[in-house]
């Protein structure tokens, strides 16, 4: 007989989604309020709610929340929250613009190479020395998996954190919010394909040129045939079914996608993001459908799994001053001065520069799930992942008010910085007006 | 450490969840096409994925996927379980107060002779023939015979909307007193139900006064003073929140009305369906917000919850044609003997009657998750529920044909004299 949660279960399951969505939401639209993103809240929560405080001054209270009934109650949650981030990161996935980045890629690649091979290389290099300064467990025999991770986790910039503060500075549909958008975008697209060759090789010591070959053609394979496949698949759902249809069909392929790379071994979360690049880049995918999934997932699953990552693991003791700041040293360093080189490269002003450097400089979501997928892998251990998450939340906080100053200055010689290239999309000049209205 | 799901059970996790969604929601649009309700495809789905038919068949493979892990299985019954919460809430937003204040009085006798004389035939089977339908004697049989009695007095809201849409006469006069027949009937049946729950969890009869009017009072705190509170907060919220955050709160009010009610010991569905009553009550509470939910639920979650019923249940073993036949005969004679007669008595000609009492007749949703949460409470067992699922398909897909018939020779009948049918176009 298949087992299925008993009443008492149920209610427990209840009472934590419950607790869990109500702070986390609280919190995220008190940082929303102040123009941060609602995800630093969520992580919040789950970290007030967690070991790192409710654990420590009501471990009774805690643990009839969190652990009782063996703790299948929590599974379950988990189950959900599991659901939240591939949603999450299919929903990321449309936010990829293929046809942008094909249109704007040379322009924006070298501030996204940039951006990724310096903080990559830095990366790597700081682990493969420093291993002993940032690892406690110094038993790994292995150092090069540990040091790609580390360069990876560098290297990953946040798309959706980036639009969000581009929106805010109402630069979104400039040419500056525009590189660095389809720089992000790039960036976080090499970022995760790296990542999931690292978790690739993982699995097997010998088996890494398999596995990269494997990742690389599921790509492949999903961004030509599979981008064609689904395109007609929804051409004729759209034609002959309805919006419930649609969801359905869609949420159906994100899971497909999903199990088939957790099965080769690479993370489920991979397929979602590759497949909602895919479905997002169809002409036939409506609108409507987008906002639905788009406002379902952002303000009801995605803030679980958020939240419980601030569960698992104690902020408090495994808080470890030094970690934290060669991780967030090293990784404002490294991306600043990559994407700096990279955007003078492509021929911007000093202080555009610093504005594009500072905004491809912000972490977000993305980063926090890669963390959390590496402790769970057992490449990072705790106060590591402690650091990542401090890191993240720094880098979100200082973007916004470095990139408005730094454009600021820029502006008495903004003329320059506003000359628009002709061949760029022609909602550029909607940006164009924007800027000049403001200087 | 809080425990969390291994690599492993999250793959199997994604698994069960992508297996289950696909399938339910095939054989639910297949259904659809044939003008059926989808519910009937999901739990069709269940039926073929589950040990009826799969797990015989491939039995190997049938463990692989949903026993191996029993982890996983029990993530995704907490999936389930939200299914079937929210798909409760949404059900809660199609019961209009003001509509059943307005026609509350015409609709009265049929609704509640449509509720009475199921629910006295019921129990009197159950307490008769007890032995015929259940195989394990109990000693008490009054809560087996009130489970009964209100199982067959509870009418399918959402599918009698959606057959009166697809014969447009949704805003008839007809349809709307069946309408609001129909959510009088739900309204009253989940509370007898709640009632029913809560004095099998005290098992005593002297704590069954005491659960009763809990259940009562809750019900009214909530639709007074809760409505009203409600109403303030949605409107406070939509002066100042976005959508996004209208959507959270909705949610966050209907788990923790569900947490609350799940604690007093009455099930947690009921909850959320009074919330669900109560928001959508308000005019603060905006048309976008609905769809969102809607949609997302009806098309993801919900499908999870009515698979995982033929997933519990061996529909081949578990088949009794004599227990099917006398559940069937039973539902079918009271409720439209019942509702047939309560519109007669509201001044309706015969042919109307007719039309109304099948419609009320036809089961839904509703039936099926208070037989899954009977069966889970152990009131019935799983031939009874094979019997309660079966009865309910049937006359869901009878009612629309048969309706057809009666209103087709209504018409022909009543030609002579002029029809007020467009008296009541009350928006719905």
């Amino acid at each position: 007989m298949i087992s299925k949660l008993s009443s008492d279960e149920v209610l427990s399951f209840l009472i934590i989604v419950s607790v869990i969505l109500i702070t986390a939401r609280v919190l995220g639209e008190i940082f929303r309020k102040f123009k941060q993103p609602a995800v630093i809240g969520e992580i919040l929560a789950g970290v007030l709610l967690g070991p790192s405080l409710l654990g420590t001054l009501f471990p009774d209270l805690f643990h009839s929340l969190f652990t009782s009934e063996n703790g299948v109650p929590y599974k379950a949650f988990d189950g959900l929250a599991q659901i939240g981030i591939i949603l999450l990161m299919f929903i990321a996935g449309f936010e990829v613009d293929l046809k942008q980045i094909r249109k704007q890629g040379k322009k924006a690649a070298s501030i996204s190479l940039m951006g990724l091979l310096f903080p990559f290389a830095l990366g790597f290099i700081a682990v493969w020395f420093f291993y002993e300064n940032i690892f406690s467990d110094a038993s790994h025999a292995n150092k090069v998996i540990p040091a790609m991770f580390f360069g990876t986790a560098l290297s990953i910039t946040a798309l959706s954190v980036i639009a969000k503060i581009l929106l805010d500075l109402n630069i979104l549909r400039s040419k500056i919010g525009n590189l660095v958008l389809t720089a992000a975008m790039i960036d976080d697209f090499l970022g995760w394909i790296l990542f999931s060759i690292i978790i690739q090789m993982m699995g097997k010591s010998d088996g890494s040129f398999a596995s990269v070959s494997m990742v690389l053609g599921f790509t492949v394979f999903i961004l030509t045939i599979g981008r064609w496949l689904v395109d007609k698949i929804l051409l004729v759902a759209d034609k002959f079914l309805s919006i419930g249809g649609l969801i359905t069909i869609a949420v159906s392929l994100c899971l497909l996608s999903a199990v088939l790379t957790e099965y080769l071994g690479v993370r489920g979360i991979f397929g979602a993001f590759l497949m909602g690049v895919a479905i997002g880049d169809s002409k036939h995918f409506p609108e409507r459908l987008q906002s639905i999934l788009h406002q379902f997932v952002v303000n009801i699953i995605a803030p679980l799994f958020f939240a419980s990552i601030g569960l698992r693991v104690n902020f408090v003791t495994n808080f470890n001053l030094e970690i934290v700041a060669i991780i967030l040293f090293i990784a404002c360093f490294a991306k600043l001065v990559g994407a700096g080189i990279g955007s003078r490269m492509s021929g911007m002003s000093r202080n555009e520069s610093y504005a594009v450097a500072f905004g491809m400089n912000a972490r977000g979501s993305q980063e926090i799930v890669l963390g959390t997928l590496a402790l769970q892998a057992k490449i990072i251990d705790e106060p590591i992942f402690v650091g990542l998450v401090v890191m993240t939340v720094i880098t979100i906080l200082i973007a916004g008010p470095l990139m408005k100053y730094f454009l600021a200055k820029d502006e008495p010689r903004g003329k320059s910085a506003a000359n628009i290239e002709p061949h760029i999309a022609v909602i550029n000049q909607q940006g164009n007006s924007v800027i000049t209205t403001a200087s | 450490m809080v425990s969390k799901l291994s690599s492993e059970e999250v793959l199997n996790f994604l698994i069960i969840v992508s297996v289950i969604l696909i399938t339910a929601r095939l054989l639910g649009e297949i259904c659809r096409r044939y003008k059926q309700p989808a519910v009937i495809g999901e739990i069709i789905a269940g039926i073929i994925l589950g040990p009826s038919l799969f797990g015989t068949i491939f039995p190997g493979s049938f463990n692989a996927i949903f026993i191996a892990e029993p982890r996983s299985y029990a993530a995704f019954d907490g999936l389930a379980n939200m299914g079937i919460i929210l798909l409760m809430f949404i059900a809660g937003f199609e019961v209009d107060l003001r509509q059943i204040r307005k026609q509350g009085k015409q609709a009265a006798s049929i609704s509640i002779m449509g509720l009475i004389f199921p629910f006295a035939l019921g129990f009197a089977t159950v307490y008769f023939f007890y032995d015929r339908i259940f195989s394990v004697p109990s000693l008490n049989k009054s809560i087996p015979a009130m489970f009964f009695g209100t199982a067959l007095s509870i009418t399918a809201l959402s599918v009698i909307a959606k057959i009166l849409l697809d014969m447009d006469m949704l805003r008839s006069k007809l349809g709307n007193l069946i309408l609001t027949a129909a959510m009088i009937n739900d309204f009253l049946g989940w509370i007898l139900f709640s009632i029913i729950i809560q004095l099998m969890r005290t098992g005593k009869e002297d704590g069954s006064f005491s659960s009763v009017t809990m259940v009562l009072i809750y019900t009214v705190v909530l639709l007074t003073v809760g409505k009203w509170i409600v109403d303030k907060i949605l409107m406070v919220a939509k002066r100042f929140l976005s959508i996004g955050v209208m959507i959270t709160l909705a949610v966050c009010l209907c788990l923790l009305s569900a947490v609350f009610t799940e604690y007093l010991g009455v099930r947690s569905i009921f909850g959320a369906f009074l919330m669900g009553v109560v928001i959508g009550d308000s005019k603060h509470f905006p048309e976008r917000l609905q769809q969102i939910l809607h949609q997302f639920v009806v098309n993801i979650i919900a499908p999870l919850f009515f698979a995982s019923i033929g997933l519990r249940v061996n529909f081949v073993a578990n088949f009794d044609m004599e227990i099917i036949a006398i559940i069937l005969l039973i539902a079918c004679l009271a409720k439209i003997i019942g509702s047939g007669i309560g519109a007669r008595l509201s001044g309706l000609s015969r042919n109307e009657s007719y039309v109304i009492a099948f419609g009320m007749n036809s089961r839904g949703s509703q039936e099926i998750v208070l037989g899954a949460l009977a069966l889970q409470a152990k009131i019935i067992d799983e031939p009874v529920f094979v019997g309660l699922i079966i009865m309910t398909v049937i006359t869901i897909l009878m009612a629309g044909p048969v309706m057809k018939y009666y209103i087709g020779r209504h018409e022909q009948s009543v030609k002579a004299i002029n029809p007020d049918s467009q008296v009541q176009t009350v928006s719905i």
